[in-house]
């Protein structure tokens, strides 16, 4: 079942500021298939949610889209007017923001938030302005319910401020998935929750993507969260994709020495006494950069040979990573 | 409840279920025994008003020479029908007090609604949209308070004339900058919000976002900022008709009654003192009103 429902092909995402050009997304391809869950890693700034807010069309200035082209089930999605986008938005794609705490507006209780969102895209309701309401008020009663929010429907009434963080991530998939979009876009959907409530959000997203055989995209810096969720990962770095593949593949055979670093800096309770190696250094400015191997000052294994232009190599069937010394032993 | 604290005010208010902020903060309003002195004080101002005919004792604009110069009831030569005394063409002061305040709460009120109409809606604009929308109202609101206010609307009022309508839209026509600058502010603050992203992302569009999402969530500064401003625009009314450019002769106006009296002012006090003193304390029981209405609704004075 490889039927592409999101292809982005050579995107460049840039923000014109008054330092200069910067290039926050480089060249960025990727596909997702079909009810896959793909995992997106990267630290901060490595231009995550800079790529799929380029998808949303949420880039704002002085952010835009210098180069490449989005597709969406064939579609093409670069250079889409506003009123066109915002059809698609919430309907087909549905993004969940980063914070939880305060994605949901204080000023309106959760029923009114999501019947809103049902009102605007759901073509199912019909009849007078009235009876689309109280049908939506029913969709969002099965919603709340679907997210696993007990006694959904006495706290449909309740303000954001009210629920507590968990709930409101709950919420947000909730509206997000109300009116059962193709691809689902979730940055970073459990950073600020704990471990337990983490998960059960988690097997939530995976749970409703089978039933609605979804797509979804998984912004995350965790790379325990994608072993345990994603088909497929692909790390980022500095803008561009630097390692992609099966997640099985990646963790267990990592090429790109950030991968590596990445997967080495996660401490493990099987092996408490092995050191984390954290990964030195930060992100490099993304300002007028050579052509060189964008991971070079913080490699352990560079040599001459990574001042030149690195591209995306294949290293076994469906593996790809942008290293030269990738595959060879050291 | 997992609370992270990133949005402190809202998690910190125990409120009841089902209440919502507004609420709240209503209520921590009326528990100020000042504030709701003060309140019951301007409604008293605009249940007089709006029941003027009611409440007077005589016919505002009624003149009796015989009765000129009464002093008030309680001095010497004073008449208990004439309880503030009559003015130098023998009109009652009471009455004319009274119905001297339906010029200042109708414009004041007239004022602040169009002012904070526009207001509203170009600070919206200018602040969400922004580019060249926000430099054209930005650079205007600029000018606009480059000009001195009462010589604004004196100059207005010169080229249209006075009258009702004309007191108003000369007063309106700068007052609007107050809220617009007040809106602009809060809606840059408001506009990268979390949910107003999360809208954008859900398919919203512009006007639905600049509306429904952001508009509700800066109301609270708003509703401030005009009662407050109401009480400058009641004086400067009361300065236009003072000046004899606000409401026309022989409709009763504070303004104009204390110009009026000026000239006795030495001899009969109470012609200018008591129109005066209805000034005062109109504007002070607003100041009160919204300055408990700030402390209530400005999450800086919870504790």
């Amino acid at each position: 079942m490889n039927i592409p429902v999101l292809e982005i092909e050579n995107l460049k995402t840039c923000f014109d500021t008054r330092d200069g050009m910067v290039t926050a997304v480089d060249g960025v391809s990727l596909k997702v298939n079909k009810g896959e869950c793909l995992g997106i890693v990267g630290e901060s700034g490595s231009g995550k949610s800079v790529t799929f807010g380029s998808v949303m069309g949420l880039v704002k200035k002085p952010g835009f889209i210098a180069e490449g082209s989005i597709r969406f089930n064939g579609r093409e999605l670069v250079g889409l007017n506003g009123k066109e986008y915002r059809r698609l938005r919430g309907k087909e794609i549905a993004m969940t923001m980063q914070d939880a705490l305060t994605a949901l507006n204080p000023a309106y209780t959760v029923s009114n938030q999501i019947i809103e969102v049902l009102l605007a895209h759901d073509d199912a309701l019909t009849g007078s302005r009235r009876s689309k309401k109280k049908q939506a008020r029913g969709k969002a009663i099965e919603m709340m319910q679907l997210v696993g929010i007990p006694a959904a429907e006495s706290r449909l009434d309740d303000y954001p401020h009210q629920f507590s963080g968990g709930m409101r991530q709950r919420i947000m998939i909730a509206i997000a998935l109300s009116c059962k979009p193709t691809l689902l876009i979730a940055d970073e959907p459990t950073t600020a929750l704990d471990v337990t409530i983490q998960a059960q959000v988690l097997e939530l997203i995976a749970d409703i993507q089978d039933k609605l055989v979804m797509s979804v995209v998984l912004i995350t810096h965790d790379l325990g969260v994608v072993a345990e969720y994603c088909d497929r990962v692909m790390v980022m770095y500095a803008g561009q994709i630097v390692e992609s593949g099966p997640t099985r593949d990646v963790i267990d055979n990592p090429q790109h020495p950030y991968t590596q670093g990445l997967l080495n800096s996660i401490p493990r309770l099987s092996d408490l006494d092995r050191k984390i190696t954290p990964i030195e250094g930060s992100v490099p400015e993304l300002i007028g950069l050579a052509e060189e191997c964008r991971f070079m000052g913080r490699c352990l294994k560079a040599t001459d040979a990574c001042k030149t232009l690195i591209e995306m190599r294949d290293n076994g069937v469906d593996h790809q990573v942008r290293c030269i010394n990738a595959g060879m032993v050291l | 409840m997992t609370d992270i604290g990133s949005t402190p005010d809202m998690n910190k208010l125990n409120t009841v279920a089902g209440e919502t902020l507004f609420k709240r903060n209503m209520k921590l309003f009326a528990s100020s025994k000042l504030s709701l002195f003060f309140s019951a004080m301007a409604i008293g101002f605009i249940l007089m008003a709006l029941g003027a005919p009611l409440f007077a004792p005589h016919d505002p604009n009624e003149a009796d020479l015989f009765l000129r110069l009464l002093p008030p009831a309680w001095m010497e030569g004073g008449d208990w029908s004439y309880v503030l005394g009559t003015d130098a063409l023998g009109r009652d002061v009471l009455s004319r007090i009274i119905y001297g305040s339906r010029g200042s709460i109708f414009i004041g009120a007239c004022v602040i609604l169009v002012a904070t109409t526009v207001g509203v809606l170009a600070g919206l604009a200018a602040g969400y949209l922004g580019g060249w929308v926000d430099v054209v109202i930005s650079r205007l609101v600029d000018i606009l308070l480059g000009f001195p206010y009462l010589i604004f609307a004196i100059a207005l009022i010169a080229m249209s004339g006075p009258g009702l309508q004309n007191i108003i839209f000369a007063l309106a026509y700068k007052e609007w900058v107050i809220p617009c600058r007040v809106v602009r502010g809060e809606t840059l603050a408001t506009r990268d919000v979390e949910y107003v992203e999360a809208a954008r992302a859900m398919g919203a569009s512009k006007r639905y976002i600049m509306l429904k999402e952001i508009l509700p969530n800066i109301l609270s500064p708003v509703m401030v900022v005009s009662t407050v401003r109401m009480a400058h625009v009641i004086i400067l009314e009361a300065s236009l008709s003072f000046l004899g450019l606000g409401v026309q002769p022989p409709t009763a106006s504070w303004g104009s009654m204390v110009a009026d009296g000026r000239s006795y002012m030495l001899d009969e006090w109470w012609l200018s003192t008591f129109p005066g003193l209805a000034i005062l304390l109109l504007v002070l029981s607003i100041n009160v009103v919204s300055q408990g209405l700030r402390d209530a609704f400005d999450p800086k004075f919870h504790d």
